[in-house]
């Protein structure tokens, strides 16, 4: 049993704190939740010639073949400082998905590309009055002659105005099987609608109608992509949990400087008891939190059957991240709730993450099944 | 980072498991179902067995005979034990020898330790007072200094095990002229000395404590643990031994398993309880909290290891393991219905009436062995570094 990085993950993730400290800060995530950019490009690059953006990949791909837990190392710092990137989506679903479903040929065009931060793409999954479930999916793709249709409505896609590529889950007509299709989000027949949510600033429903794909816009080479789906999402959950434990450390540690700065009755709010215990549990949910994340990611990297201990790292870490935003509202009071003050941010991170990729629903059902 | 045990910690496991399933009789596990928390003549002999085999010094330093073994393996151990509910002597084994090695005289060592270490010799707590609670240092219970001796007179409640116990582990006032906590002494001396009246206390859950009154009990001076008015130091160092044994998830982890299965089992309204949504998702819940726990009593055990102190930790663990103790018992009788309030031996009693036992013993869970508001107060102080009140 070894509870800590080992050294090159530390110093991953010394340096990624180093990095965003500098390049990430609040005033940074909070001008991309208003949209001035959309995108924050040069965080994005810096990102990439940091190599973060092909951490994943294998090196012929560009990529540096980096473990899971380095890997988590770097999304529990983007955590920390509120990212307002794409990264998970970008690199870790989409890209794994590539990764692992697509041909070599698509692997070699898109891969590098992505990992040098040129190319941008979301994860095109959810639907309107579906299940979270990848099962179903009601978006169709039919034959036409030797190429393809793809028609549907995608719900919850992140930041579709500012993608190349939209990797969007379809049923093929003829099979019943799962498809993964690229699609450019500038083609005809792709109408993105601006979803107006307090959580997440950038999401899109994507209206798909008869839009003319090509058979080399199809990941893989004809086989059922739901193995590839279901094991990127279980990628994207255990990662969301880093990056949620991440976040609520650092709501945590801003809590505490509050509560020791933050005098009343001529005393620092934090030696009173009732503070006291609520900054204790918050710091015993944050602690077993990324515990689990963590135990979650190492059973991703033995390559074993992890759906248990994701399920309960993602339920856990997202749980966490809201409880220890409401405790920290609480012990902030008027000065947190302010807009000028940052705690918001994270707040609605917190919300963002849980949601995210259907929501902790979709696992705590899944461990109702393990049961 | 790797939360597995390696191979030789699983054989361990295998090992004590194998000597268990030989050595734990049919006898034995009827004598524990109805014992009530106090080891019966069987689970007493066992004790011996345990100490006989050498598995008591599972955790002591080889120089006192003991295993010396790593915290790692003592969890594996204890989980193992406290799985099957045997009594293998708790905090003396724990707490008091340990405290003992570090700060009793040698010639203490040599009184009590090969004895502990055989399961001869079991030792009891003699802290709290009516008057002192969680404020200990506001004790009464007086030793006066006479010649050789010591002469103590005063009275002690909730002490549980005094009625087993060979020994009680006192703290006692011998100098009222300096400041409160530091005008305190611990004492080990044999509760059938002259003077000594244990009187017992029935409790609302089945557990039985005690109060012990002390008349002018005389022991040699040689009875002290320590210097004279280190009395709160020891008692400190006890506890921090003591912390990392106290929240526990192995039984938590056994009454979950059993819960699910009788789930499994029952049916109502045509259909099982686990097919019913509502019990899933709380059982979900429960899940997830008992995974905490268990992260938190791998990650203390695994800071001891490395030498680092898990304060925080081993509070935060005591925490969460007695709340959720009182949570699945409470949550799992709400699941089972009107079945989950009958008690063991009855017709119709699911999980042997377990759940009914922790549901009444949950309240001295959380509130014994330092309140769970004196422990989230050492997280927040010793642990986050927040000013004391």
């Amino acid at each position: 049993m070894d509870l800590e990085f080992n050294e090159e993950q530390a110093q991953a993730a010394e340096a990624a704190r180093r990095f965003l400290a500098r390049e990430c800060p609040a005033t940074l995530v909070r001008r991309v939740r208003e949209g001035r950019p959309a995108h924050p490009d040069a965080l994005w690059a810096g990102m990439g010639a940091q190599g973060w953006l092909a951490l994943p990949f294998a090196e012929k791909y560009g990529g540096f073949d980096a473990d899971w837990v380095t890997l988590g190392a770097v999304i529990e710092e983007l955590g920390r400082a509120c990212d307002p990137t794409p990264f998970i989506d970008c690199v870790v679903s989409c890209g794994g998905l590539i990764q692992d479903a697509g041909s070599e040929a698509q692997k070699q065009r898109w891969l590098p590309a992505l990992g040098r931060g040129e190319l941008l793409v979301s994860l095109a999954m959810l639907e309107v009055a579906t299940d979270p479930d990848p099962e179903q999916v009601a978006t169709r793709l039919e034959a036409a002659g030797s190429s393809y249709r793809l028609s549907g409505r995608k719900l919850f896609v992140e930041r579709a105005a500012g993608a190349h590529l939209l990797l969007v889950t379809a049923r093929e007509a003829a099979s019943g099987e799962l498809r993964l299709v690229l699609v450019p989000a500038q083609e005809p027949g792709v109408e993105l609608v601006r979803l107006q949510s307090f959580a997440h600033p950038h999401l899109f429903e994507v209206r798909l109608d008869d839009v003319a794909i090509d058979a080399g816009q199809i990941l893989g080479e004809g086989a059922d992509a739901m193995p590839h789906l279901r094991r990127a999402l279980q990628c994207t959950a255990a990662l969301l949990a880093a990056a949620a434990a991440g976040g609520s450390q650092r709501v945590l540690e801003m809590t505490l400087a509050h509560a020791r700065e933050r005098q009343q009755f001529g005393r620092p709010i934090g030696s009173f008891q009732a503070v006291q215990h609520m900054l204790a549990d918050v710091w015993t949910d944050v602690e077993t939190a990324r515990l689990a994340a963590y135990e979650a990611i190492t059973e991703l990297h033995l390559g074993r059957a992890a759906d248990e201990k994701v399920a309960i790292a993602r339920c856990a870490s997202s749980e966490t991240f809201v409880r220890s935003c409401f405790t920290a509202h609480q012990i902030f009071g008027g000065v947190g709730f302010m807009w000028e003050a940052d705690l918001h941010l994270w707040t609605r991170k917190a919300k963002e993450i849980e949601l995210a990729c259907g929501g902790t629903v979709l696992w705590r059902r899944q461990l109702a099944t393990l049961l | 980072m790797d939360f597995r045990f390696t191979p030789e910690q699983e054989q361990l496991r295998q090992d004590i498991r194998r000597f268990l399933d030989e050595h734990v009789s049919a006898e034995l596990r009827a004598e524990i179902a109805t014992s009530a928390h106090t080891p019966g003549p069987l689970a007493r002999c066992f004790l011996r067995l345990l100490g006989e085999r050498g598995w008591l010094g599972i955790g002591w330093p080889t120089e006192y005979g003991g295993q010396g073994r790593t915290m790692l393996e003592q969890m594996i151990f204890y989980d193992e034990l406290d799985l099957r509910d045997i009594h293998y002597g708790g905090l003396t084994i724990t707490s008091l020898a340990m405290t003992l090695m570090k700060l009793a005289s040698e010639e203490q060592k040599r009184t009590y330790l090969p004895r502990i270490l055989r399961g001869e010799l079991e030792i009891c707590l003699g802290y709290t007072e009516p008057g002192a609670g969680s404020d200990l240092a506001s004790l009464i219970t007086r030793a006066e200094r006479d010649r050789d001796d010591y002469v103590i007179t005063g009275q002690k409640v909730f002490t549980t095990g005094a009625h087993y116990s060979s020994h009680i582990w006192l703290l006692a006032r011998t100098d009222p002229g300096l400041p409160r906590h530091k005008g305190l002494s611990v004492f080990i001396f044999p509760l059938d000395s002259p003077g000594i009246t244990v009187r017992p206390l029935y409790t609302m859950g089945r557990i039985r404590t005690n109060e012990v009154f002390l008349d002018h009990v005389r022991v040699p001076a040689s009875a002290m643990i320590g210097a004279p008015n280190s009395g709160f130091h020891t008692v400190a160092v006890a506890l921090d031994f003591e912390r990392i044994f106290m929240g526990k998830y192995a039984r938590l982890r056994r009454n979950f398993s059993d819960l699910v299965a009788c789930c499994r089992k029952l049916s109502r309204n045509g259909r099982t309880l686990l097919e019913d949504p509502v019990v899933q998702d709380r059982l979900v819940g429960l899940h997830i909290a008992i995974e905490r726990l268990r992260l938190l009593c791998f990650k203390s055990a695994w800071k001891v290891d490395r030498g680092q102190v898990p304060t925080a930790e081993a509070s935060a663990q005591k925490v969460l393991a007695s709340e959720l103790e009182q949570r699945l018992a409470d949550e799992g009788m709400k699941i089972l219905g009107p079945c989950g309030q009958l008690e063991s031996g009855s017709p119709h009693a699911p999980m042997e009436g377990r759940l009914v036992d922790a549901w009444l013993l949950a309240p001295m869970m959380r509130f014994g062995g330092g309140t769970n508001e004196i422990q989230r107060d050492i997280i927040a102080q010793r642990g986050l570094g927040l000013p004391r009140a």
